[in-house]
């Protein structure tokens, strides 16, 4: 009876917890912005909630930081999700990180010292104003602002958007067999299409279109919906000119400039992560075959220091050991970044920028498959097998529909969202992500004086001499920060006091500084006996630190 | 018939000299022998547009660093037509807070064109048909800073954000000093046993670099200042510090690449203020950016990793370019990247090439025109007799035409760090603004260049030139669309990158349906281009070219007045009717 009780119980609280993750984790942004609220009132001893400008539609784009003390310009790491509309995966990892890393201030001993010595920054929301699309009634996937763009080049703006022809509430695909038409049935998915080769001999039947009537009479369909600019195309490093969701030129976006006045009101931040379709740290980045060449004339670095990749390495490293299994291949194919703010920061900003998936489709689905793993990572095969394994409709039946002016056509295809939005991100994956930013935060370089010693060589004259060394992982700067001097040097600097310098400098530059690396400095001064030096060492990236000596 | 014609003028032009007499004298007496600060030139622009509120308005567009208002005047005659319906010509200076008699051409360009209407045909015809904005003062606060009694140094080129320069955690700690208070800032020297610099056997005012095996009697110490901030290094943080000709979103490059770019592009108060304005007004279809010195007429691109533009483009810029060289003497065509110095993210490489505005940008003022002859080329051996003979002329004009008034005498000081120097030499920016009698004649020559260049814009004429009747209510309408300046109403460029919104011709009204419509290619051999889609709504997107012309063909049927709806974001808003007689 017991057994069958606790039995009993199991199935029901399993049946409980279904019910909870299937419940979408998803937020609009009154939701998000009532949740944060709720985080920052929770934990208070150790969040700040913080708006950092407005978007276009006059939505507040908040910014948490999480740290413990007042310092402002201790090392810091910044955390930015849902940049692209649509993934809104990100702004949820966002803001599990949020109460994941805050329970853990609460819950254990050795993170007092973590948030003492660092700060963390996560914009859990930068497109806070083309995330909210996936809360239409009509579901259609975007990723871009909502900046009224002429896309089609015809002198109207936004005059020809989608239409739920079917009345299914998503925009979904058409096809109409159409002589010349590219696409063909899969002779081994027959629910999908595929281009047809002509080198192979097959013909194309379909023609394919998103699903919508031609408002604007032009002859093409949806070509210019509602918006927009894709914030992580509007960033002034490799920037795509005149491209497709790029904007009218480079930072044209509130939201862009406020994440550069941010980053820039914020120059402590020494690592960065962002949450978008970029995945660095599964597909790493090729580095520059060789240093670039110094002097008056530089040149612009389009491809990583090698020397810099290294610690990019072993950051990625880190997070794909903490993964759970089925994540540590990435499912989607690597993407050129291009205007791309993770981009931005290593190449203009000088730190590290990382970036990932918040969520990819787990892999392998079966692991008897093997058929799965020859595929091609965005084969469209593998995600119909992944929604039936799941449970998920994440792809309707070709139905035909009569079309007021391409006439018999057929609707169906993905449905909008389901690839990159899971019904849950599975607490494995929080877990993993959490820990992974709290080792990230172990990782930041940290200047400290390791020495200080005032050596009376005569009557008055004193000899000072200071070491100071990164107690930290990572450089104070890295190779790519010195060659385009994004990042101020470290300096040294002898506050005002009652004595005089003979020989050194009031302030003085320290080389960068590697892991456990140190340097000695040197002063000469005349003073009495009992006077005090101070001596002040500043770090953009390292923080900071001061020692004073009592002259003996 | 031709008698009749040249008598109508002659009374015509006689009525206008009448009127022209009976017309009371101008309020605003503005001189052009002398320079105005931030402050007068406020206040005479509000005065003009107090003298002529017909067509002038006066507008900040924000406020600089500093807080001082950004100023737009613009010019438009309400009686002739919308502001928005009209080519504009956009004219700034001074963005460059130290290149100030740009501020000064462009306030002139204002009042000539003002006190002209009405009795120079062509000026009438300008006002009346286009649309000018000017902003004399780009970068208000360096202007203000240059005429302070502090401000004649260095860093006035720059906005008046404390930058730190030399990386020491302080902003703007170490500007230079004018230590004798003579409001100017002069350069200092030091007599020393070894030195680096002797005083030039052709004239005691030039200090020459001693060659190889001579040894100095001079150390030149820099310009006058102390090491405020006692990091043994002299004015290395003066006020500001970067560059806001290098702030625009085209080929912007960060710090490394392009000194002085800034944090990302418009990321000062001003760049963004002028940026919002433009793009509010697409209309614009010049630009015009002064600068000095040096007598050049520049175009894009700024750098040669930028493409070239396309040739019909070039035939444009070449054409207006070659005509204003003629109007400066001494003044060059030249193409940044190629004849000057590389440039990325410049004001008027956004503008050309970011928003396919035909754009150039004056360098005002050659120091050939101190005599009226060309500079002698060559390279600057500074230690070279041709060199000091170059100078000493230079310093005769100064002795002779002005006087001595830009040259300062070496005169001993008790410097605080340094002890007994000499302060002296050139007066600060002599070389880049023009003797003050000179400046009228900078301006006016300017001026024209720029009005030629305004009067190039497009501008459209619709004629229908064929109306015929297929059946009984069936008609064949043939519309020339004709563009009667250089400037097409699209560049190649822009239309290649999309840059400006094509040009669309309606044909709407009456009781009408286009059947179809088409694009004229050889009205001699009846060529016509069907429009395949939306023949009631003609999309032009590569736009009418310069001295172009584009015949469209309706098919229509129906009857009455229906009018034709033209609508260019460069080359204005027009419409006419077309009469379908039965």
């Amino acid at each position: 009876m017991h057994t069958r009780i606790s039995l009993l119980l199991t199935v029901m609280l399993g049946f409980a917890a279904a019910t909870l993750t299937a419940q979408p984790p998803y937020r609009n942004y009154d939701e998000l912005t009532r949740q944060l609220q709720t985080l920052q009132k929770k934990y208070d001893n150790i969040m700040t909630l913080n708006s950092i400008g407005l978007s276009a539609e006059g939505r507040k784009i908040w910014a948490v930081t999480l740290s413990k003390g007042n310092d402002k310009d201790k090392p810091a790491i910044a955390i930015i999700a849902n940049i692209e509309a649509s993934r809104l995966a990100g702004s949820v990892m966002a803001t599990h990180l949020i109460s994941g890393l805050c329970e853990k201030y609460n819950t254990q001993d050795d993170m007092k010292k973590l948030f003492t010595d660092q700060i963390i920054y996560i914009i859990p929301r930068l497109n806070v104003d083309g995330a909210e699309s996936y809360f239409n009634k009509i579901k259609e996937e975007k990723i871009t602002n909502n900046t009224a763009i002429d896309n089609d080049h015809d002198g109207l703006l936004d005059e020809d958007g989608a239409d739920d022809l079917n009345s299914d509430k998503l925009i979904t695909m058409m096809r109409c067999k159409e002589a010349g038409g590219e696409w063909m049935i899969d002779p081994e998915h027959p629910e999908l299409l595929k281009k047809a080769d002509i080198l192979k001999g097959e013909t194309g039947i379909y023609a394919l279109y998103p699903e919508g009537i031609d408002d604007d009479n032009d002859g093409l369909y949806n070509e210019d919906g509602k918006g927009g600019v894709n914030l992580n195309n509007n960033f002034p490093h490799a920037y795509p000119y005149h491209q497709k969701n790029a904007g009218v030129y480079m930072t044209s976006e509130p939201e862009t400039r406020a994440m550069l006045d941010f980053f820039m009101a914020h120059k402590n931040i020494t690592l960065m992560l962002t949450y978008s379709k970029y995945d660095n740290l599964r597909h790493i980045p090729t580095p520059a075959s060789k240093k670039p060449k110094k002097g008056y004339n530089r040149s612009l670095v389009k491809k990583m220091d090698k020397d810099d990749l290294e610690y990019h390495k072993i950051l990625a490293d880190l997070f794909t050991k903490g993964l759970p299994s089925e994540y540590k291949k990435c499912s989607n194919p690597a993407v050129k970044p291009q205007g791309a703010l993770h981009s931005w920061a290593y190449y203009q900003y000088g730190i590290l920028g990382l970036s990932t998936n918040a969520w990819t489709r787990p892999q392998p689905v079966d692991s008897s498959d093997t058929k799965g793993s020859k595929r091609k990572a965005d084969d469209e095969s593998t995600w119909l097998e992944w929604f039936k394994h799941s449970d998920i409709n994440g792809h309707i039946k070709w139905t035909p529909f009569k079309h007021p002016q391409l006439g018999d056509v057929e609707i169906g295809g993905f449905v909008p969202f389901t690839k990159i939005t899971p019904p849950s991100l599975g607490s494995d994956l929080i877990d993993s992500h959490v820990e992974f930013a709290l080792q990230l935060a172990k990782k930041l370089p940290h200047v400290k004086i390791s020495g200080a010693k005032a050596i009376n060589k005569s009557n008055g004259i004193y000899d000072i001499e200071l070491t100071v060394q990164n107690t930290g992982f990572l450089p104070t700067l890295l190779e790519h920060a010195q060659y385009t001097d994004a990042v101020m040097p470290t300096r040294a600097k002898i506050e005002k006091g009652n004595f005089t310098l003979l020989a050194g400098k009031v302030i003085t530059f320290i080389d960068p500084l590697k892991h456990s690396e140190a340097q000695t400095l040197h002063w000469t001064i005349q003073a009495k006996k009992t006077n005090k030096i101070t001596i002040s060492v500043w770090s953009e990236k390292a923080g900071t630190a001061q020692q004073t000596l009592t002259l003996n | 018939m031709l008698n009749k014609k040249l008598l109508i003028t002659i009374l015509a032009v006689l009525t206008i000299r009448a009127g022209l007499l009976a017309q009371a004298p101008p309020s605003v007496k503005l001189s052009y022998n002398r320079f105005y600060n931030y402050d007068e030139v406020t206040g005479l622009l509000k005065s003009l547009i107090k003298q002529y509120p017909a067509f002038l308005s006066l507008q900040s567009i924000g406020k600089s660093t500093q807080g001082r208002d950004m100023w737009v005047v613009t010019m438009n005659n309400t009686k002739t037509g919308e502001e928005a319906h009209k080519a504009a010509m956009y004219i700034d200076a001074n963005i460059h807070g130290n290149e100030v008699q740009g501020a000064e051409a462009v306030i002139y360009t204002i009042d000539y064109l003002m006190t002209n209407y009405n009795r120079i045909p062509s000026v009438t015809e300008l006002v009346d048909q286009r649309v000018f904005y000017f902003v004399p003062m780009a970068n208000p606060d360096g202007r203000a800073h240059f005429f302070d009694k502090t401000g004649m140094c260095g860093y006035a080129r720059s906005g008046m954000q404390p930058t730190d320069n030399d990386k020491d955690g302080l902003a703007d700690e170490d500007g230079n000093d004018d230590l004798d208070g003579d409001g100017l800032i002069l350069q200092m020297r030091k007599k020393v046993t070894y030195g680096t610099h002797k005083i030039s056997a052709h004239d005691s005012r030039l200090m020459i670099r001693t060659s190889p095996g001579e040894s100095g009697n001079y150390i030149m110490l820099g310009s006058e200042g102390i090491d405020n901030d006692h990091d043994g290094r002299l004015n290395e943080d003066g006020p500001g510090g970067y560059d806001m000709n290098r702030n625009w979103a085209t080929d912007w490059q960060p710090n490394y690449l392009q000194r002085g770019a800034g944090n990302y592009p418009f990321s000062h108060p001003e760049t963004r203020a002028i940026a919002k304005f433009i793009l509010a007004h697409p209309n614009i279809a010049g630009v015009q950016a002064y600068h000095n010195a040096g007598g050049m007429i520049l175009r894009g691109p700024g750098d040669n990793s930028q493409d070239a533009y396309p040739r019909e483009d070039i035939m444009v810029y070449d054409h207006i370019a070659k005509r204003g060289e003629a109007m400066l003497p001494f003044y060059s065509y030249m193409i940044l990247w190629r004849d000057l110095y590389p440039v990325h993210g410049g004001f008027i490489d956004w503008t050309a090439e970011g928003l396919g505005i035909f754009s150039f940008s004056n360098e005002l003022w050659s120091t050939s025109q101190y005599h009226n002859k060309a500079r002698d080329g060559g390279r600057r051996d500074r230690s070279s007799d041709a060199y000091q003979i170059k100078q000493k002329k230079r310093l005769r004009f100064d002795d002779d035409v002005e006087m001595g008034a830009q040259y300062v005498e070496w005169k001993p000081f008790d410097h605080p760090d340094y002890g007994e120097i000499e302060l002296g030499g050139w007066v600060h920016e002599t070389g880049r603004v023009p003797p003050l009698f000179m400046l009228e004649e900078l301006c006016h020559r300017n001026a024209v260049f720029t009005l030629y260049h305004a009067a190039q814009m497009p501008l459209i004429k619709l004629e229908t030139i064929k109306i015929e009747k297929l059946d009984h209510d069936l008609y064949k309408i043939w519309t020339a669309i004709i563009n009667e300046r250089a400037i097409p109403t699209i560049g190649q460029l822009a239309g290649k990158n999309h840059l400006i919104s094509p040009d669309i011709v309606e044909l709407k009204g009456g009781r009408i349906e286009v059947i179809s419509a088409g694009l004229v290619k050889d009205e001699w051999n009846n060529q016509v281009t069907p429009i395949e889609h939306r023949p009631e709504r003609i999309v032009l997107d590569k736009g009418i070219k310069g001295n172009g012309r584009q015949i469209i063909q309706w098919i229509v049927k129906g009857s009455g007045t229906p009018t034709i709806y033209w609508q260019s974001q460069m080359g204005g808003v027009i419409t006419t009717k077309v009469q379908l007689k039965q």
